[in-house]
């Protein structure tokens, strides 16, 4: 089962058209062979009904992750496999830790990993999520981007310290780093992810499979960790 | 030049020796199987190895790992320009004894921005000797595309190539920045969205848009993917693939340079 740990309803590369909906994502996933996804919310809570109804409409391809502000942590509804992806801002009066807590008591108390937007220079970069793991160690944390290229390594570093760190592999393009990570350990933690629409899920599996990597090894990164982090 | 057949590709961004500030290595025997296996007729290759003291060396193994499939690779020089007059030396050396077909300059390993006073003199003496440079672009605080259009504009007859096209998050603004700077070219590794690189070839044309891999940071299979996936023409894609290094290269020696 190939399971793409990090897709979007809807989202615009900033040229070309905008892309929309679940029929668009179904289809997308179809082209690419794979048989179900993880949808996050992007950056509003006003999105999480249409999340939770794409997760009732496809129950067993499509996990909806809610999106929460710290602000109001309000999970509403039932259906919910995540939280995420939050994107933890610079220039905040609290401490991340202070800011999270909130989302991570209802991560904690539901038993639901958080996807967390990485790969820039802020509060998104891998290293200053170690803090929250930490701080948080019932809760599954997953690195989005894997840091992207730019903080690939040191988003296994952190991996390496903390097991309950997950990354996902969308933005993150090299096969030598993708198996430097296998090799310190983090094979079982590995997420293959697409960040649909805005990449583009064949390119992003052709990725993983293009690494060479132990058959056994890519179906866990492909589907199975993904599989057992949603208990599917 | 490199070749006249109508499949032509190349390679623009590559990388053998290491192992690299982040433990990357990668052998030219490794870089040509998988140019062989996608049928990749040739390929610019720098070293890996980003730490200045070591470039000499790195040269040195470059070359001597190239000997042997010569007319493969397009080798280009890598160097820090805060070693000032040295490395002008060593540009000079490389290009000029050594056939050496351009620079990559790394602004982020090199802690430097492309517009600083030490990087122009180095840059100045690739213009001197019509070569290009590749600059692996997206860092956001080395080299952004707002920071690469302050050398394009300071050394507009210097043949750029933005490399990597700014990667995910910069590429719009790559892009914008090579509409304005006609000496500006880019290397589309890296940044993941197809639709991307076809809005480069339609704001750019297609002569201006290079395929490269940024191997070993990407794969050459799947970057061939995200350009099939580009919708390009067929013309655009044979460009893109290739025809445009090749009327790079060619329009350089015809302007100067003669190796």
């Amino acid at each position: 089962m190939i399971i793409d740990a990090h897709v979007h309803l809807s989202g615009s590369v900033g040229c070309g058209e905008t892309v929309d909906g679940v029929n668009s994502l179904l289809a997308a996933l179809d082209e690419a062979g794979i048989d179900g996804a993880v949808v996050a919310g992007l950056s509003d809570t006003a999105e999480n009904g249409t999340l939770l109804r794409a997760g009732t409409s496809s129950p067993h391809r499509l996990f909806p992750f809610a999106h929460l502000k710290p602000e109001d942590p309000r999970l509403v509804g039932t259906g919910w496999r995540g939280i995420g992806e939050i994107y933890l801002p610079c220039g905040s009066a609290r401490l991340p830790r202070q800011l999270m807590r909130p989302i991570a008591e209802i991560a904690e108390e539901e038993q639901l990993p958080i996807l967390m937007h990485s790969g820039e220079f802020s509060y998104t970069a891998p290293l200053l999520l170690e803090d929250l793991a930490r701080s948080f160690p019932n809760v599954t944390w997953i690195v989005g981007h894997m840091g992207s290229l730019r903080f690939a390594l040191d988003a296994i570093d952190l991996m390496t310290r903390r097991p309950n760190v997950f990354a996902d592999t969308s933005g993150m393009t090299s096969a030598h780093i993708l198996r430097h990570a296998i090799d310190a350990g983090c094979a079982e933690r590995l997420l293959f992810g697409s960040d649909y629409p805005f990449w583009d899920p064949v390119v992003e599996r052709t990725r993983i499979e293009s690494a060479r990597l132990d058959p056994g090894v890519e179906r866990l990164i492909l589907g199975e960790n993904a599989g057992r982090l949603l208990n599917l | 030049m490199i070749g006249s057949s109508a499949a032509l590709r190349v390679d623009f961004h590559s990388y053998a020796g290491g192992p690299s500030s982040d433990g990357l290595a990668q052998s030219v025997g490794e870089l040509l199987r998988h140019m062989d296996e996608h049928s990749i007729a040739r390929a610019v290759i720098a070293p890996l190895d980003d730490f200045a003291p070591r470039q000499d060396r790195a040269h040195e193994l470059l070359i001597e790992a190239i000997a042997g499939s010569r007319d493969r690779f397009l080798p280009f020089a890598r160097l820090d320009p805060r070693f000032g007059a040295s490395a002008v030396r060593s540009l000079r050396a490389l290009v000029e004894d050594e056939g050496f077909a351009g620079l990559l300059f790394s602004p982020s390993a090199c802690r430097i921005p492309p517009y600083h006073p030490d990087a122009i003199r180095l840059l100045e003496a690739a213009a001197s000797l019509a070569v290009p440079v590749l600059i692996p672009s997206g860092d956001a605080y080395y080299s952004l595309p707002e920071q690469i259009a302050l050398l394009a504009e300071q050394l507009s007859e210097l043949t750029l190539i933005a490399g990597s096209m700014g990667t995910a998050f910069h590429a719009l603004r790559t892009i914008d920045m090579a509409e304005q700077h006609t000496n500006v070219y880019i290397e589309t590794s890296l940044q993941q969205s197809p639709a991307r690189v076809k809005h480069a070839v339609e704001r750019l044309g297609a002569e201006r848009v290079l395929f490269g891999s940024a191997s070993p940071y990407g794969g050459l299979r799947s970057e061939l993917v995200k350009i099939d996936r580009a919708n390009l023409s067929r013309a655009d894609r044979e460009a893109v693939l290739g025809r445009s290094a090749d009327s790079l290269l060619r329009s350089l020696v015809s302007g100067g340079r003669t190796s």
